[in-house]
């Protein structure tokens, strides 16, 4: 009889655990069956709250979930094969992704091959944004670290983490008490940069799941390439699963290259885009990451080529073909007064009948051409038009786009100021170029070089060069040695404004002949020569060639 | 900074001393890992001549990534050989020779 009692007590112990248990576990959005609960949970289990421990406690960049998961794959043996990690990020953006507001923030560092002269010391404007910089910039990017939102606790534990994997960034960070100064700072992180807000909450309220299937009307522009336009046509990839896409991508740049490129595409948390793109005879593998504005319907962000040996990339918009009637684009950007200029607006359900008109009545519209898509515009902006953005409005159609008008050209700018290039570093590391271009200049109503109200005007055919710089050395004479051998080694022939590391003496062999051995790095000034009539105008950028990028970014 | 029969002879080392620029005497962790690039015989990050400028390292890279890759200095940046990517520069026995061979740190997506 007391073995009853005892077995009665036992399965009544067992039937509470499991109920307590139950009720206890049922806080995570995850299902068991996934890729979280049954890959990571290895390790992260459920916690007394019903979270997956740590995982539940972070937001983050789909991104930086992917560096999460290769880590964790690396160093801790996560045991997720290839075809997981996709999936596991997928699983994981859908209820611990960032919100539309916050990717914005941090989008360039997921986009950008120069994100780092986004960075420098001289931009950190908050005690905040200085204290990040001095702890955590030496080595990171200060775009990584606002890629994350974390608990106080997981703050902390990623300090730990530090100690613990990276123990020689103590002494490597020996200006100041490392240990003590990032513990500090994780709790003035916490708040910043905190794993939820009313603001979250509402957004994840909100969220609901998007059809991208259906042609999407393309606008973009390629630094060296210029304007293009043209579709995309994404459909369901029901094999690949829930969000997936193949996508055909067709675009017509206004230099007359044709383009048509096909791919797949992956939507994270209702709003992120990544797509890659297979090689053509013009383009290499291609890569893309773009955010949704699920009530415009429309698309916007930037796609690069993987390999970086011409620098290709582009900035895009695209807007579904039942978006609301809308002008989202406009090229050329800017229109000369005194004469008639022909300029596209792309757009997406235009009026047959459309009506231009502009802030200043002084310039006048004739629509030549007009379809659901494009509008082709003769612009004449009268001689007493006044210098500077005017709106432009279309009727039966939104349109917050503005056209520069200038009425001469007052000089050229090359952009970057301050283009990076990767030197050659084998097979797995190829050169990486710079696409330079020079806009031309036009100084604004206090005829002013310099000033707030200078208008950048469209992309010119300009000569260029490269030049031993002058700027950093100026005060130097050590320096000037530097650039004096410097221009001896990067020298390479420009062509439209590209730059691209000639890898047989750019390279990381040691030079002989340099201070210290040194191998194919520098910095050297890169000129731009533009002659209109009689006039030249003539500016420089700076170049610096680096050694490769050995941990590859994150995009 | 300042230790016990360490005493600086230098202006660069008598700047170390000073505790409002380093503080390290209050670290009580790793005592044990040698503290800066100099005690490995590698020039360091002060001695980089283009700290204001992101190209170039203390040390030519042949010599500066074998560095970084070994003892971890700089694990955002360079394949770390401790923690993360081991055996990451095996191919490569002399840098100086062999930096064609250095391979990929693999990414997955």
């Amino acid at each position: 009889m007391r073995g009853w009692k005892v077995c009665g007590l036992a399965f009544f112990g067992v039937l509470a655990f499991l109920l307590v248990d139950t009720v206890a576990h049922a806080k995570t959005p995850f299902v068991e069956g996934g890729v979280v609960r049954q890959k990571c949970s290895v390790c992260h289990r459920l916690d007394q709250q019903g979270r997956v421990e740590v995982i539940e406690e972070t937001r983050k960049t789909p991104g930086e979930w992917f560096n999460v998961i290769s880590r964790m794959r690396r160093i801790n043996g996560a045991p997720l094969g290839d075809s997981e990690v996709k999936p596991a990020v997928k699983e994981l953006c859908e209820f611990l992704i960032f919100t539309p507001a916050e990717m914005q923030k941090s989008f360039y560092y997921a986009t950008e091959e120069n994100s780092q002269f986004r960075e420098r010391s001289s931009l950190m404007k908050t005690d905040l944004d200085k204290r990040i910089f001095q702890t955590c910039v030496r080595c990171h990017a200060y775009g990584k670290i606002i890629s994350h939102r974390k608990t106080e606790a997981q703050w902390v534990e990623n300090m730990n983490m530090h100690l613990g994997y990276y123990p020689t960034a103590v002494p490597q960070m020996r200006e100041m008490d490392w240990p003590k100064e990032a513990m500090d700072l994780a709790k003035i992180l916490a708040k910043e940069f905190p794993m939820d807000t009313p603001e979250v909450q509402a957004w994840y309220a909100s969220k609901k799941p998007q059809d991208l299937a259906g042609k999407w009307k393309i606008a973009g522009y390629q630094p060296g390439a210029g304007y293009y336009e043209g579709t995309y046509t994404f459909k369901a990839n029901a094999k690949a699963g829930k969000d997936e896409y193949l996508i055909e991508r067709e675009v017509q740049f206004q230099n007359g290259l044709a383009l048509k490129q096909v791919g797949e595409g992956t939507l994270y948390g209702t709003y992120h885009l990544r797509y890659n793109l297979q090689p053509t005879a013009f383009s290499g593998l291609v890569e893309g990451a773009f955010n949704l504005d699920a009530a415009a319907k429309g698309f916007t962000g930037r796609w690069w080529a993987v390999v970086q040996d011409n620098n290709a990339y582009g900035n895009e918009a695209f807007y579904k073909s039942d978006a609301p009637a809308k002008v989202f684009a406009v090229f050329p950007q800017s229109v000369k007064s005194g004469a008639a200029q022909t300029v596209s607006m792309i757009g997406v359900n235009l009026p047959a009948a459309a009506a231009i008109t502009f802030g200043d009545a002084n310039v006048k519209a004739t629509v030549k051409k007009a379809d659901a898509n494009k509008l082709v515009v003769e612009v004449t902006a009268a001689a007493g038009a006044a210098i500077g953005p005017t709106a432009i409005q279309v009727k039966g159609a939104a349109c917050s786009e503005s056209l520069i008008v200038y009425n001469k050209l007052d000089g050229i700018t090359v952009l970057p100021r301050m283009g990076r290039s990767y030197m050659y570093g084998g097979a797995a590391y190829p050169p990486q170029g710079v696409q330079f271009v020079a806009r031309g200049v036009n100084f604004g109503k206090d005829g002013k070089a310099g000033t707030a109200d200078d208008l950048m005007l469209e992309p010119l055919a300009a000569q260029w060069a490269c030049e031993q710089d002058k700027v950093w050395a100026a005060d130097n004479a050590d320096r000037a040695t530097f650039a004096a051998e410097d221009i001896k080694v990067l020298a390479a022939p420009i062509d439209n404004g590209l730059y691209t590391p000639p890898p047989d003496k750019v390279n990381m062999a040691p030079n002989e002949w340099r201070i210290q051995r040194r191998e194919g790095v520098g910095l050297i000034a890169i000129s731009a020569t533009f002659k209109e009539g009689a006039q030249e105008f003539k500016d420089s950028a700076l170049l610096g060639v680096s050694p490769p990028d050995y941990v590859t970014h994150i995009k | 900074m300042k230790r016990n029969g360490l005493k600086g002879v230098n202006r660069r080392a008598k700047r170390l001393e000073e505790r409002e620029v380093f503080g390290m005497e209050q670290i009580d962790v790793i005592w044990d890992q040698p503290v800066g690039c100099t005690s490995i015989f590698d020039t360091g990050w002060e001695t980089n001549p283009r700290a204001a400028t992101p190209m170039g390292n203390c040390a030519p890279s042949a010599r500066d990534l074998g560095s970084c890759a070994g003892p971890c200095w700089w694990p955002a940046q360079t394949p770390d050989s401790m923690t993360n990517f081991y055996g990451y520069q095996d191919q490569c026995i002399a840098m100086e020779r062999d930096w064609r061979n250095l391979n990929y740190a693999i990414k997955v997506k």
